[in-house]
């Protein structure tokens, strides 16, 4: 017997019964627009319902259940792990019309529906002397929704710390269809167990996100930035160190490794530089002293730990020129191999160089090119895979196994910001005891017993 | 009820020597906490090793056995009472601690006292931030389990900011590692966070990996008086809207004032009403400046008295009337019922003005202070039980809790819930979310062995 039921035209009829008629899309071009994420997979739903209130998601929640058709959230499809994606059919539930945004200044705190851009709340956030940190690059176009449920990071976060960090609160409907408020609009609460903490990060899987309580934090009055380019990865990686055993936490502190300082060298006035060339991207703020006090001694240490070059941005245009660098990277990866696989793994600090350094062995072993590149200041590296074209898939993906178990071995793990999803899920068993997954898995039983929410998805099995 | 003698004789034949404490003398000790209630446990055991804990709980799901986790029991809230009997896992001798200034991580048994490991961490130029005031007699353990804050919580955070990963073993035996040495991980469910703060009611911690920070170099303090409370909290926005970040800001009500001048001669002029103690960090360099921006910007909103000083050495001073507080209040009354609610910032004065009409309606008095940059208010109602104030005392917490509630606030920020604020947990939890709760607690625990009572 199949687990799900086919959306057929009667189910369909409920749906729209359930949850008005005009949120319920299923042109072939509703359908074509929610079947595809920032992966290479593609999955078209039945149909895409866009509610405008977490009662019409209660609402199609509790007939999803009743009737046995999956759901799957989504923000802006932005995701790199296919987690919007509906591998089972049934229903992608688009949560980008729920956007509604107060910022509350006295409170220092947004309440946010999930379909916020990330972009819109910085925005929103500043134009009240306020700072909403997380900065995933994708921040333009992705939800907070999404960012909620991918526990999404990015360069400040070394600093400030991922978006977690900053969810005080939030309202879920859960997979039977009770809407729940978790945790605070106060920035500290400790009354029952961490419910949001749970929900974050949790990717679609446990809940569906209607409203976001988030932390805002007063605005740095200033912000200095700087590339320092190294000899080697490892001086690199040892200048960070040193910035940061001097006292000094970045607000950013991003690394290129020296194939993909190579691959942007000409966007950088620094001519020929030596084959092993690593460069880092540095930003410190705060005060204008101490934006400044802090950028001094970030300058000081890089040069005594042997930087070539310092290339300080001298305003906003020059700060932009310098990230544009940065940005550049995976574009232009993008753009030169037919086969790329983003892995994101994170190391602890101390091992950075070392894997970093390994990474010839295994381009010869398996046949592909790494580029590395990412947060040196927390040890998140984005290991970009490539091949020439799709023959080699099968050695791409031996390779990309070998990698993840050397990050394991090293103490890592193999995602610090994009999520397991459907892409990573069939390694998710090398990281996670089966006590672990054991415990997950319970959780998920008790919050979803017929396993209609975002079905494929981090767990092993379809809890049924 | 109790022990009967083949489970006594498991438990000897887990817990050799000064592992275990059977006779009633030995064990009574480990009854009560920092509430003050009170419960003779049937055994204490104190494992040294991951193993035992395993087996500990894999016998106590067997056999039915409450277990009740224990740090240094310094919570306030009764989460260590064991209550209906059972046996206490002290924590005492999982003690290890290693520091790696690379990896900028701490790994601690649960057993370690938080000062220890920030003196350790500092030793190596690192910096663990969460400060409860507790912090030289309480344990990591307890801290992550409670969810400790502390003054450092407005700019730093809390303790589950800091918690990377840790090893928990669960009702039945089964270890569960999550997270670990890297400071982002979103590989699977955040099940490290969940144990956070869950009162040792879902699972038993037996190792916890700490994020570290560089030690800033340089630290300031001011402490700032003012003719009026909305002066005082006029300024604190002020000090946001300037774009600092303190890393500590406590405020200090009319009623607190007055009950220090109690205790001698005060720092600040008669007139005061309010006062703010704030503490800025960072680079030696900018410092400085920052200490002369933040001291005019206090100025501008009218404080009307200001001290200032750079480094330990000026800045303890400053900060010694906050400590005085706590002996001071005994000056009042001889008891104290005290809450840590928190309300949204902006609803700061609101509250404080509420508490006050509480003590008013209830004719006792209600000192009010704490980390107000996170609206989080300690609120001491003082009585004398022996003048028969207790119920007055009581209903003055209940009005406080109800009004902190209506303002959207939570009725404690730090503390927990424990036994103390069990029966008060359903007028902030509703039925939906507390059900969840239960249906986790169920997953984790099906027969209620853990810490059985409290909370959830
Ligand atoms: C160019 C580019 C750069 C990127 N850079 C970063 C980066 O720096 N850091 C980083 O962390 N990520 C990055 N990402 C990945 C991605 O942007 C993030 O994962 C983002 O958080 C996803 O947001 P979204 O709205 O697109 O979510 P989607 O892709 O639509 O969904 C992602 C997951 O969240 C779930 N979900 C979405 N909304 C809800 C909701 N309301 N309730 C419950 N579940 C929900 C979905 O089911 C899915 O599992 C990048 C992606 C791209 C394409
Ligand atoms: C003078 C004083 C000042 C205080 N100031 C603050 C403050 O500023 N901020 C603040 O947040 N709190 C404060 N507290 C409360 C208290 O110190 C904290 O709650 C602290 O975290 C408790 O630590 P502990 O080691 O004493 O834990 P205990 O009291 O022994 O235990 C607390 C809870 O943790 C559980 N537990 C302990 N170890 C484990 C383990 N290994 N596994 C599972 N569960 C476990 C216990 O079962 C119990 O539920 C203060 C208390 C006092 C007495």
């Amino acid at each position: 017997m199949p687990r799900f039921s086919p959306l057929t035209p009667a189910l369909l009829d409920e749906i729209r019964a359930a949850v008005g008629g005009s949120a319920v899309l299923t042109t072939a071009a509703d359908l074509d627009a929610a079947s595809a994420d920032a992966t290479t997979e593609r999955r078209r739903p039945e149909a895409v319902v866009r509610p405008a209130s977490a009662e019409q998601v209660s609402a199609l929640l509790r007939l999803a259940n009743a009737r046995r058709f999956p759901v799957t959230p989504r923000g802006t499809g932005t995701g790199l792990a296919g987690g919007a994606l509906a591998f089972h059919g049934g229903v992608v539930l688009d949560l980008s019309a729920m956007d509604e945004l107060t910022v509350e200044p006295a409170n220092l705190l947004a309440v946010a529906g999930p379909g916020v851009l990330t972009h819109t709340l910085r925005s929103e956030a500043e134009k009240h002397g306020l700072f909403y940190p997380p900065d995933p690059a994708s921040l333009k176009d992705s939800t907070l929704g999404g960012n909620a449920a991918t526990n999404a990071g990015g360069p400040a976060c070394v600093k400030y710390g991922v978006t977690k960090n900053y969810v005080l609160g939030l309202t879920a409907v859960l997979p039977t269809g009770e809407i729940v408020t978790c945790g605070t609009r106060t920035r500290k609460g400790v009354v029952g167990y961490d419910l949001t903490q749970l929900l974050v990060g949790s990717e679609g899987t446990l809940g569906v996100i209607t409203t976001l309580f988030l932390k805002l934090i007063p605005l740095p009055r200033a912000v200095r930035t700087q590339v320092a380019v190294f000899p080697s990865l490892d001086k690199a990686v040892a200048g960070v160190a040193a910035i940061m055993a001097g006292g000094c936490c970045p607000s950013a502190c991003e690394f290129l490794d020296p194939r993909c300082l190579a691959l942007v060298g000409d966007l950088l006035p620094f001519g020929d530089l030596p084959r092993d060339a690593s460069l880092l991207l540095l930003e410190t703020d705060g005060s204008e002293q101490a934006a400044d006090a802090d950028m001094a001694l970030v300058s000081e240490v890089c040069k005594k730990s042997g930087a070539l070059h310092l290339l300080p941005a001298t305003g906003p245009a020059e700060r932009e020129t310098l990230w544009n660098v940065r940005r550049q990277v995976s574009l232009r990866i993008h753009d030169a191999w037919p086969v790329y696989v983003p892995e994101d793994v994170v190391l602890p600090l101390a091992e950075i160089a070392g894997f970093v350094a390994e990474l010839p062995r295994y381009e010869k072993k398996f046949g592909f090119t790494v580029y590395a590149f990412g947060h040196a200041g927390d040890g998140n590296i984005h290991l970009n895979i490539t091949a020439p074209d799709r023959s080699t898939l099968d050695r791409v993906e031996a390779g990309t196994i070998a990698l993840l178990k050397r990050v394991l071995e090293l103490g890592g793990t193999m995602s610090g910001e994009h999520g397991i999803g459907f892409t990573k899920q069939r390694f998710l068993g090398l990281e996670l005891s089966p006590a672990s997954r054991c415990a997950q898995t319970a959780i998920k039983k008790a919050l979803d017993p017929n396993g209609i929410l975002n079905p494929g998805k981090l767990f092993d099995e379809d809890p049924a | 009820m109790s022990l009967s003698r083949s489970q006594t004789q498991t438990l000897k034949s887990l817990f050799p020597g000064e592992e275990l404490l059977l006779s009633p003398e030995e064990a009574a000790p480990f009854g009560a906490d920092a509430s003050r209630a009170f419960a003779q446990p049937w055994a204490v055991v104190r494992p040294r090793s991951l193993e035992q804990a395993r087996e500990l709980l894999a016998f106590a799901h067997r056999e039915r056995i409450p277990l009740f986790p224990r740090g240094r029991a310094t919570n306030v809230v009764g989460d260590c009472v064991p209550q209906g009997g059972g046996i206490v896992i002290s924590t005492l001798f999982l003690d290890s601690l290693a520091i790696d200034p690379e990896d900028f991580v701490a790994v601690a048994g649960p057993g370690v006292v938080t000062a220890d490991l920030a003196a350790a961490a500092e030793g190596r130029g690192l910096f663990y931030p969460p400060d409860p005031a507790s912090v030289r007699i309480s344990t990591i353990g307890g801290n992550v389990a409670t969810c400790a804050g502390g003054m450092r919580a407005l700019k730093y955070g809390v303790t589950r900011d800091f918690v990377l990963g840790l090893t928990a073993v669960l009702p039945g035996g089964q270890v569960i590692r999550c997270g670990g040495r890297t400071h982002k991980n979103v590989a699977g469910l955040d099940l490290a966070r969940l144990l956070v703060g869950s009162e040792g009611t879902l699972a038993f911690i037996t190792e916890i990996i700490l994020k570290l920070l560089p030690k800033p170099a340089a630290t300031a303090s001011v402490l700032a008086g003012f003719a009026s409370e909305a002066q005082a909290l006029a300024a604190a926005q002020a000090v946001f809207r300037a774009g600092m970040l303190p890393a500590a800001l406590e405020f200090m009500g009319a009623e607190v004032l007055d009950c220090l001048a109690l205790l001698g001669p005060t720092p600040w002029p008669r007139e005061t009403r309010a006062a703010l103690l704030l503490r800025l960090d960072g680079s030696a360099a900018a410092l400085a400046a920052d200490l002369d921006s933040l001291a005019a910007i206090l100025r501008a909103a009218s404080a009307t008295h200001l001290e200032q000083g750079l480094g330990a050495d000026q800045e303890e001073p400053l900060w010694e009337q906050r400590r005085l507080i706590n002996p001071a209040s005994f000056r009042l009354r001889p008891d104290k019922l005290s809450d840590d609610v928190t309300v949204p910032r902006g609803k700061v004065a609101a509250a404080v003005a509420g508490i006050r009409q509480a003590g008013a309606a209830a004719g006792l008095p209600i000192l009010v202070f704490g980390h107000i940059g996170d609206g989080n208010l300690h609120v001491n109602v003082m009585y004398d039980a022996a003048a028969g104030e207790s119920e007055a005392a009581q209903r003055a917490k209940s009005d406080t809790l109800d009004l902190v509630l209506s303002l959207g606030g939570t009725m404690s920020g730090e503390h927990g819930i424990g036994l103390v604020k069990a029966a008060y947990l359903p007028r902030q939890i509703g039925q939906e979310e507390l059900s969840l709760m239960r249906r986790i607690k169920d997953q984790f625990d099906p027969h209620h062995i853990m810490n059985p009572g409290k909370a959830y």
